[in-house]
């Protein structure tokens, strides 16, 4: 049976978000399953980030 | 992280599936069926224009979670502005009319037509190749909170709390305020460790953020209120990620932070001052009132951990974190499922980031020939030349947005302006201009009417541009000749109690868009072809790794090797602190890279040169004194680190003072080696943490650590003293630490300022320190001492820096494009970084990085081509005088001078260009015009924005040319 | 300056910081004086000082440029880039005749919506007290000022005083220099010289141009030259084909 070309990423953070970036660029269908209402996770609260203090949004 | 979010959101191969959970996975790699639960938004993703009408008339109020509880919302709402899907949604536990059949309200008053209470929930079954397990992690109990006063004593917060509160779009708007009185606090304390290094809470493991974030939390802080008194807790500071120790120290000192070395065990309060009390280094007894106290709270696994392993079938760690290797850290124990970010482990931002390359790379490698197979590619029709040949005729396009817009500006009397403007041909309102039947109405109109240029005057160009530009494609238009004015965002929302100004601004918007909307041009996107090969510099851990992923991935790789042998450092270790054994991590590396098809080998060879740019390099390799030119795409550099050498501490006058690495070797030989060796001394931070080297290696905690339990494994008798700063077992290596202390090795502390000594004594050596506990110097008689020395970087960096020129730090470790978010990438695109090139780390984390460049070095290989965005800049030879001030200032070395005749010119590495415009601005000769950015553009602009108050008499800027190309002719 | 006085803003902004800052701060509905129109750039490095002259020969009332916090420039250096071209307009304002600070160039990140609101808002207020371009004490009157503004616009464009600032550049970018004090230091020492004398040549061939003749006298008074300044401007002219110099009167040639 040939593979399927799709990946499925159970999470959307900024983790699962790079790595649905990242794995449809590489030619990969992706299904982001995420719990909440939207992605971004942790890191969509997040004000400023160590060390450089770059807004995080 | 918001422009990732807007991809990912945009992507169409990305299906983002909300209110979602996975509920089995069945099947094997390349062929698994996942079945997956969604609950319904009930609010439709396509019609909502996330206008917010609706949380402005629900009656139920519900707890803001994304604001940690601090503020309220009702049941529809939106997380936050720029959230993605950007589609609100309705908390179906609140709402009144999914539980109650009563209400209706938000329904009623939502003008698109967006509420739909018919949604039900799904159940989905996915045919997939592979899983990325990505969920996180979890947050300490209440329990654990309630310890130190939470819950109860409401100016007890906890750092995510916090973070809230200093945030400009908080529930405070970004004023540091006690939720008990709403007043300023003058003295915060924070506490670390809250959830981790933490037995009794089962959290036997350090969270290796909270250090970092608590000094940005603090330094934030004081930024907002210089006048701030704070104190940090902390049993070890531990802020060893690339660049971070520097980092903490200059905060420290630049807002006077107080580190305390204490672990606070709990928090009273009396007549409403928060106390908290410690016990000194030295055993003092300590009290001290605060006005805040901030928890650092730790990384918990997942709440899901146990269920997410079920459905999967993977294993958990101990600690319910997802089971992985050293030599594997990115596998499951399932084939075809992988683990990336902190449910791997307790780790920050750009670890997350770069595992989640990582597996993207490893998830490729799997399904590599199903690659495209359900890729979804959109096609355009060609482009309606006979367009181009008309004069401008422009469509304006005003924007109701329901009540968003319509609300406040008159937006009729804008469209009916905007027909008097030269070129206008049409000018209509429309009711959304982004919902699907509007967008479909445009398209009709610009063929109806033969136009050619567009302007839409609406929201903002950074959230809805592409959408009208793929309309225009989507009809045969050039993607270019659209502009917006935004009279929602900038205007409208913003000036909504005056609506006689906002609606004159609209109008002068909309002017200055239609005068630039008249000098639109043509622009396309070119796209340069990819030599389908990379070239990885360096045949360490880390290079042998990227080289393989490549190749399993399908591409060719030449690999160089500088020395005659394939490993680099790590073929100086001997031991993992996990047990596996680092020697067949690495023969197994070397097998697979000597017998891959698809693997070019060169040792004893460097790097001589390279030239071109992404897609199209050129090097020029020096294998063995012959010159080997290789042309490749991409190019990873992996150089690698090398021990730092010890210039003190009698090393080299001794033989009784010997390094780490050398103590595994001589550890290999069993206990034989440990013949007459009863007292062994441990210094750390040998060469580093501003020793001789500024950055903290990161290794030499856990190798200490290593080495002391294998010394006590062998001989148990023997006596180990640590002469530490801050002992950095981060993240699962926490366990290893606790367990050499209880083994007997004994840790001692001291400060940059009292280094330990080591001294000749007759025969033999001694240690001389300062015993911070019973306060006095002590001499320690040692059998051996071992020098923990740090990872200084391959002494080829500056080199290859210069000949890639892509720069690299004070260090001496390269640069990355971005720190958090570009963790693998550097200023030149096409070139990728990992391992210890990048900075120190342990050998897994070398591998994950390792994946992760091998994954972005993929991506352009796959697509074979490189597509160029068109605002590059392009530069008219005939008018460059060739002085390179351009090529100079330029961010991306996009700029290259190529000899045209005698002379020198610039020109522009359309690949290379991101479109900043710096050259344009600065060159002497104006020969550099920027795409949908020219000079004669901008000044439309301008020109337009005077024409309100001057009217419309002064020159146009085609004119204005004129006459001064005339007068450059006048000149000599 | 009267409650009724509306100044006529023109803002700059880039695309990733400023002008994203601006559309969070509508999202969350901050209300702000109408007064500023803005032209959004990719990059505060793509700003040409042109633009700005070139808006206060319009008669604006004020230029808003607003990018990234320094270090967070999408394009890495733009906004260092700004700071000289923004350090060389404000000094070319107040040769002209401008107050200089009626140009801002600020800083708000994309998720700093109040922020911006704040800058945005006392920008106005402060361009309200000071009244119409022209209206201060310090400042030369309006019809004075676009004239020398039209003459500093077409210096902006001479490509001796683009090469002296583009060199300005080149070298802070080389030294990673951006300190207030050099950036103004190396302004004033480098490229001020050359702009104010291609400035006043412009203004000269501007004058001439509009009454035909015009005597050196007539010369050194409208411009307030020193006498140096006045030598240095006739020997360009002279070299110049359209204009004809006798007996201590300038006139276009025939």
């Amino acid at each position: 049976m040939a593979k399927s070309g799709a990946v499925l990423v159970l999470g959307g953070g900024v983790c699962g978000v790079q790595a649905a970036l990242d794995l449809s660029e590489l030619g990969y269908y992706v299904y982001l399953v995420e719990k909440k209402a939207s992605i971004g996770g942790v890191m969509a609260q997040l004000d400023k980030t160590f060390p450089t203090n770059d807004c995080s949004l | 992280m918001a422009p990732k979010l807007v991809e990912a959101g945009r992507s169409p191969n990305i299906e983002i599936l909300t209110n979602a959970r996975l509920e089995a996975l069945e099947g094997k790699p390349g062929n698994f069926v996942a079945k997956v639960y969604q609950e319904p938004r009930y609010i439709d993703e396509d019609k909502c224009t996330a206008c917010g009408t609706c949380t402005m008339y629900c009656p139920v109020p519900v707890v803001d979670l994304y604001n940690e509880r601090l503020n309220v919302t009702r049941a529809p709402h939106i997380d936050y502005a720029q959230a993605i899907p950007s589609c609100f949604y309705i908390d179906a536990k609140a709402c009144l009319r999914v539980n109650h059949e009563v209400c209706n309200l938000c329904a009623q008053t939502c003008i698109a037509g967006a509420i739909d209470f018919t949604q039900k929930p799904k159940h989905l079954e996915l045919e997939i190749g592979a899983v990325v397990l990505s969920p996180g992690f979890g947050r300490i109990s209440h329990e654990v909170l309630e310890r130190f006063g939470y819950g109860r004593y409401p100016d007890v917060l906890t750092s995510m709390e916090f973070e809230r509160l200093t945030c400009a779009s908080g529930p405070s708007e970004g004023h540091i305020i006690r939720l008990s009185d709403h007043k300023p606090p003058k003295k915060i304390a924070f506490l670390q460790c809250i959830g981790s290094r933490d037995e009794t809470c089962g959290n036997g493991y350090c969270s290796s953020v909270c250090c970092m974030y608590a000094f940005k939390e603090a330094s934030v802080a004081k930024e907002h209120e210089p006048d701030l008194d704070i104190a940090l807790f902390f049993m070890d500071i531990r802020t060893q990620g690339k660049g971070f120790d520097l980092s903490r120290e200059q905060a420290t000192k630049k807002y006077g932070f107080r580190v305390i070395r204490a672990r606070v065990p709990k928090v009273d309060q009396v007549e409403g001052k928060l106390l908290l009390t410690w016990t000194e280094e030295d055993g003092t007894p300590k009290s001290e009132f605060f006005d805040m106290v901030v928890l650092s709270i730790g990384l918990e696994s997942p709440e899901d951990a146990k269920e997410i392993a079920e459905i999967a079938g993977i294993e958990l760690n101990k600690f319910n974190f997802c089971k992985t290797s050293i030599a594997s850290p990115l596998n499951t124990t399932r084939d075809g499922i992988f683990v990336a970010g902190a449910f791997q482990g307790p780790k920050d931002i750009p670890e997350s980031v770069t595992q989640a390359s990582g597996v993207a790379a490893l998830a490729s490698e799997v399904l590599g020939d199903s690659r495209g197979t359900k890729t979804i590619t959109i096609t355009y029709p060609e482009e309606n030349q006979e367009l181009l040949k008309l004069p401008p005729r422009i469509g304006v396009f005003v924007c109701h947005c329901g009540v968003n817009i319509a609300g406040v500006i008159d937006v009729k009397s804008v469209a009916e302006y905007a027909a008097t403007l030269p070129d206008v041909v049409l000018s209509e309102t429309t009711l959304y201009s982004c919902s699907q039947d509007a967008l479909r109405t445009i398209a009709e109109k610009i063929k109806e009417n033969q136009l050619n240029r567009v302007v839409i005057a609406a929201c903002s160009p950074r959230t809805h541009e592409p959408l009208f530009k793929e309309t225009l494609r989507s009809i045969g238009v050039n993607a270019a000749f659209i502009e917006m004015a935004n009279i929602r965002d900038q205007c409208a929302w913003v000036h909504s109690k005056e609506p006689e100004a906002a609606t004159e601004k609209a109008k002068d918007l909309v002017r200055m868009a239609v005068s630039k909307a008249r000098l639109l041009e043509p622009l396309y996107e070119t796209e340069v072809d990819v030599t389908p090969r990379a070239l990885v510099i360096g045949g360490g851990v880390s290079g042998m790794s990227a080289a393989i992923s490549i190749a399993d991935q399908g591409y060719e790789c030449i690999l160089i090797e500088k020395t005659d042998t394939l490993g680099g450092i790590a073929n100086k270790l001997s031991f993992t602190l996990t047990g596996e054994d680092p020697k067949k991590i690495v023969k197994e590396l070397v097998n697979r890279v000597k017998k891959h098809p698809k693997i070019t080998l060169y040792t004893n060879a460097t790097l001589k040169n390279l030239s071109g740019y992404i897609g199209n390099f050129i090097s020029t390799i020096d294998h063995a004194g012959e010159e080997i030119q290789v042309e490749h795409g991409v190019t990873i550099i992996a150089t690698g680190g090398r021990p730092y050498e010890p210039k003190d501490y009698l090393y080299g006058q001794s033989n009784r003072v010997i390094t780490q690495l050398e103590l595994e070797e001589k550890l290999k030989k069993g206990k034989s080696s440990l013949k007459n060796i009863n007292t062994v001394v441990m210094i750390q931070c040998v060469g580093s943490r501003g020793d001789d080297q500024n950055y903290c290696s990161k290794v030499c905690c856990m190798q200490a650590v290593k080495n002391a339990l294998k010394l006590k494994e062998l001989k148990p008798s023997i006596k180990i003293y640590v002469f530490y700063r801050d002992m950095r077992t981060y993240g699962f290596s926490e366990a290893f630490y606790r367990e050499a202390r209880e083994k007997g090795v004994i840790f001692l502390r001291y400060e940059p300022d009292r280094r330990p000594e080591v001294i000749k004594s007759g025969r033999g050596i001694k240690v001389k320190a300062f015993d911070r506990i019973s306060q006095m110097d002590i001499e320690i008689p040692a059998s051996l001492v071992v020098l923990s020395v740090g990872i200084s970087p391959s002494e080829d960096n500056d080199k290859i820096s210069k000949i890639v020129k892509t720069p690299i730090t004070q260090d001496g470790f390269f640069l990355e494009a971005h720190a958090k978010l570009r963790p693998v990438e550097v200023a030149v695109d096409g070139v990728f970084i990992c391992g210890l090139s990048h900075g120190p780390k342990g050998i897994d984390e070398c591998i994950a990085q390792a994946k992760a460049a091998a994954s972005k070095a993929v991506i352009p290989l796959s697509k074979g081509k490189v597509s160029v965005e068109p605002i590059v800049s392009r530069i008219d030879k005939d008018k460059c005088i060739g002085c390179g001030i351009c090529v100079s200032l330029c961010p991306y070395n996009a700029i290259q001078m190529v000899k045209v005749g005698k002379r020198r010119k610039a020109e522009t590495i359309s690949a290379s260009c991101k479109g900043c415009g710096i050259c344009a601005s600065h060159c002497p000769v104006l020969a550099i015009s920027m795409g949908g950015f020219t000079d004669e553009q901008i000044f439309s602009q301008i020109h337009a924005f005077a024409e309100s108050y001057l009217g419309t008499q002064q020159k146009d800027s085609q004119e204005k040319k004129q006459e001064q190309e005339g007068e450059q002719e006048n000149k000599e | 300056m009267s409650e009724g006085f509306n100044p006529r803003i023109l803002g700059i902004f880039c695309n990733w910081c400023c002008y994203a800052a601006a559309d969070s701060a509508g999202v969350s509905r901050y209300q702000y004086p109408p007064n500023v129109r803005v032209i959004r750039v990719m990059c505060t490095g793509r700003i040409d000082t042109r633009f700005i002259l070139e808006a206060f020969r319009l008669q604006a009332d004020g230029v808003f440029i607003g990018g990234c916090h320094l270090g967070e420039c999408h394009y890495q250096t733009g906004n260092y880039e700004a700071l000289i071209m923004a350090e060389l307009t404000r000094q070319v304002l107040k040769d002209c005749g401008v107050r200089p600070d009626r140009m801002a160039l600020e800083w708000a990140s994309a998720a700093e919506g109040p922020r911006y609101v704040e800058l945005i808002t006392n920008y106005t207020n402060k361009i309200k007290g000071y009244g119409e371009l022209g209206s201060l004490e310090d400042e030369d009157p309006k019809p004075l000022i676009v004239r020398h503004l039209t003459a500093a616009v077409k210096a902006a464009e001479n490509m001796k005083v683009r090469s002296a600032f583009g060199n300005v550049a080149k070298k802070l970018h080389k030294e990673w220099d951006y300190s207030p004090d050099r950036i103004s230091k190396e302004v004033a020492e480098k490229v001020m010289p050359a702009f104010r004398r291609q400035r006043l040549i412009e203004e000269t061939k501007l004058l001439v141009k509009d009454k035909e003749l015009l005597t050196n006298k007539e010369l050194i008074k409208e411009l307030s030259i020193s006498d140096e300044e006045f030598d240095a401007i006739i020997k360009a002219l002279s070299k110049l084909k359209g204009i004809s110099i006798e007996e201590g009167i300038i006139k276009l040639a025939s």
